[in-house]
């Protein structure tokens, strides 16, 4: 049993802290990782803080060259003294070392300092918000005329206190709004930490609901990845419409696949409730699945592409599967249907296509296209055999990311000395070598440093183990290295663990793999 | 910044006008954009099932075969009626390319290249593409390759040597002599995968130089400074 008022778990506060909050309330975004670690909240108050802290008005609200954000997380970790405009707004002001975060605060400090009643600190509030310059001024009047009546502090710190007020507008956060998402933050982070694998599952299922459906599937499935939890594509043994957790892993959901619809789901879903597919052939899969639920040809393709039609008793190479499917759309209705009617589940499509030449009647210009397919089947113009690289990027188009492999498997053995999730963890230190695939790159401009407005670069990279979003590349190097620095390319980076973070790497050295 | 796959290919046909000549054989590589390198099973090579007999061909509105044409690719009718036939053939070549077409949109579709395709070979793709697809759905055309680039490896070896005299033509097997290629390939020219893996080296090596280069020469704001040529 746990107490729902109970928001004391450790090990909740440390997946907070430790920025793995992919999926948690309010704090899933890179932005809502990067400031979880930097303030580390160990309390609701705290994470009401923090949520109110992430928005755009408080981490654009500069002053003394920091955001408020950052004073905030500063003072929190003692590298900044806390100081206050006037100690008789400390107790006001402490749980938030100082920094004005909330309306509520606002309002506190007009009632303290200058003896506003909550109607009036009501109207303060509505006049900041609203940025009514007239009502402002009445509100200014009434504030520095309270502040003299009651004699707290003089008329200049007044002054000073009322501007402090009138700029925090931009970013005060209402608290009662903080606090309660900060329990719904609390809340999604106990049940990835205690109930991963549903929530990963539930997540996924919700991916749909995101603006860039496949974009989030990739973030679940990296995170999950991260946590331990593997996600694996769909196959002739593990076809379910949704994503489907069993046997602690998670199987990816058909109805999630590019180009397959809910029509063909619910055909495929029927046909799986009337027998058991797990054992067919590929000769069964064209016939019974792809031709008996009348699949369309793009649902088709992408279901080959991602392996879904593989089982034990069909082993095919997905390429192979593709090329046959392309000539089985090549033959006309009839002569599909007498395969489907008169076919050998152990044969391959070249065989059943002799059977239908041997016993099926067809005109002497069909029997040279029939022919042909059989002759292409048999001489494949190409090479058929699946490469890593095909495989990942398939899988990347249709499923989001790639499950099976990823583009730097062949290489990553050799050449890395680390993993990604070595890195992302925090536990090495020194020099890294790490084979990835770089995911997103984001270029900035310099401000600071010798030659500011130089061009430096963030990636976001993976291998099999995860991925990194941390990696910064400074001007010289990206300048160097530019031509194998772009999204998408499997590169070599040989770098070192990042003294201030030590989940992020600083890359010296990148070359092509 | 190139991200698109080359797939370098080339046609040999039965006669000499790329708009009504019959294509006999196909054969393309593809090569990886970054690496430049062959792409693990990046070949395709088939024998293409021209109209042998002249008055069906010309019923057909295409070129009867020309004997010289079958000489210089060492064909005959009697192994050339044996062939798969164009559809079959186009359907999966346009399969094959579609493999390097990682986001499957005209855009990132790979790009084309080989020797003299622009004057030759492309507008075969075109008139193969009207008659068994895939074309273009706004503008009717090649829906295979790249819509915007092509890399035609001769024009681009006749700006580099266009003040050289020691370059008198610009024809494959003058190209594999002058750069000294093996006996394999001279064996073998006119056999449409030999000359895709010739063009293809020959492509590779002044991509390969010309990447090089680029990092030592600064193009940007060349003019800024007003001195221009005309």
């Amino acid at each position: 049993m746990f107490d729902i008022n109970d928001f004391r778990d450790d090990n909740v506060w440390d997946l907070i802290c430790e920025g793995r909050t992919k999926g948690v309330f309010q704090l899933e975004s890179n932005l809502g990782k990067h400031w979880a670690k930097k303030v580390s909240p160990r309390s609701v108050n705290e994470l009401a803080a923090l949520i109110s802290l992430i928005r755009p008005g408080c981490l654009k609200a500069y002053t003394e060259g920091k955001s408020m954000t950052q004073h905030y997380a500063d003072r929190k970790a003692n590298l900044d003294p806390v100081t206050y405009p006037h100690e008789s707004v400390e107790p006001i002001l402490k749980e938030t070392y100082g920094v004005l975060v909330y309306q509520e605060q606002s309002m506190m400090i007009a009632q303290k300092l200058a003896g506003f009643d909550l109607k009036e600190a009501d109207a303060l509030r509505k006049a900041i918000g609203k940025k009514k310059a007239d009502l402002m001024e009445q509100v200014k009047k009434s504030f520095l005329e309270g502040t003299e009546k009651r004699g707290i502090v003089s008329k200049e710190v007044a002054e000073e206190i009322f501007s402090w007020i009138e700029k925090s507008n931009r970013y005060a956060f209402n608290k009662s709004h903080a606090v309660s998402y900060a329990i719904n933050a609390y809340w999604s982070a106990y049940c990835k930490n205690y109930r991963m694998l549903d929530f990963y599952t539930s997540y996924l299922n919700r991916s749909d609901r995101k603006p860039k459906p496949q974009i989030e599937i990739k973030q679940l499935v990296m995170d999950a990845k991260f946590e331990g939890i593997e996600v694996y594509p769909p196959r002739l043994q593990y076809m379910y419409t949704n994503f489907t957790d069993s046997d602690d892993k998670i199987y990816f959901g058909l109805r999630h696949i590019k180009n397959v619809g809910t029509k063909e789901c619910e055909k495929i879903g029927k046909l799986i409730g009337q027998q058991d597919v797990s054992g067919y052939s590929w000769m069964d899969v064209l016939v019974k699945i792809i031709n008996g639920c009348k699949i369309n040809k793009r649902a088709a393709i992408s279901l080959i592409s991602v392996g879904a039609f593989n089982g034990a008793n069909n082993l095919k190479h997905r390429q192979e599967m593709l090329y046959e499917f392309d000539s089985w759309k090549n033959l006309s209705a009839r002569e599909q249907k007498h395969i489907e009617e008169n076919y050998d589940s152990k044969c391959s499509l070249s065989e059943n296509i002799q059977m239908l030449i041997e016993n099926f009647k067809i005109t002497s210009r069909r029997a040279t296209t029939v022919n042909d397919i059989k002759k292409s089947l048999d001489n494949p113009f190409y090479d058929l055999s699946d490469s890593v690289e095909t495989i990942a990027d398939q899988e990347l188009k249709f499923l989001g990311c790639p499950l099976t492999c990823t583009k730097t498997d062949s290489v990553s053995a050799s050449l890395s000395s680390f993993l990604c999730k070595d890195v992302s963890k925090g536990t090495i230190k020194g020099k890294v070598n790490l084979a990835v695939q770089i995911n997103s790159l984001r270029e900035y401009k310099t401000k600071k440093g010798k030659n500011p407005g130089q061009l430096m670069a963030f990636l976001a990279v993976e291998d099999s183990s995860g991925e990194l979003d941390s990696v910064t590349v400074f001007p010289d190097t990206y300048r160097e290295h530019r031509d194998v620095l772009i999204e998408g390319n499997t590169v070599l980076i040989n770098g070192e663990v990042s003294k201030k973070d030590k989940s992020s790497i600083i890359v010296n050295k990148a070359s092509q793999i | 910044m190139n991200y698109r796959d080359i797939i370098v290919f080339d046609f040999e046909t039965g006669g000499r006008n790329p708009y009504s000549c019959q294509p006999t054989q196909i054969a393309a590589v593809a090569i990886h954009a970054r690496k430049l390198e062959l792409q693990p099973g990046g070949t395709f090579n088939s024998e293409i099932r021209p109209i042998i007999d002249d008055d069906k061909a010309i019923k057909a509105g295409v070129d009867p075969l020309e004997d010289e044409a079958l000489k210089i690719t060492r064909k005959t009718r009697d192994e050339l009626a044996k062939a798969p036939l164009p559809k079959t053939v186009w359907r999966k070549f346009a399969q094959f390319c579609d493999k390097y077409n990682f986001k499957k949109t005209s855009y990132y579709a790979p790009i084309a290249a080989g020797y003299n395709i622009n004057g030759y070979d492309m507008p075969i793709v075109d008139r193969m593409c009207q008659q068994y697809g895939p074309t273009h759905a706004k503008n009717g055309r090649q829906g295979i390759f790249n819509p915007i680039y092509t890399i035609d490896v001769m024009q681009h070896i006749y700006c580099w040597f266009e003040n050289n005299q020691d370059v008198k033509k610009y024809n494959m097997d003058y190209m594999r002599e002058y750069f000294g290629m093996g006996q394999d390939s001279k064996d073998n020219a006119h056999d449409a995968l030999q000359d895709v893996k010739d063009t293809a080296n020959l492509m590779i090596k002044f991509m390969k130089l010309q990447r090089s280069l680029l990092k030592k020469v600064k193009f940007e704001k060349t003019f800024a400074n007003g001195e221009i040529y005309v």
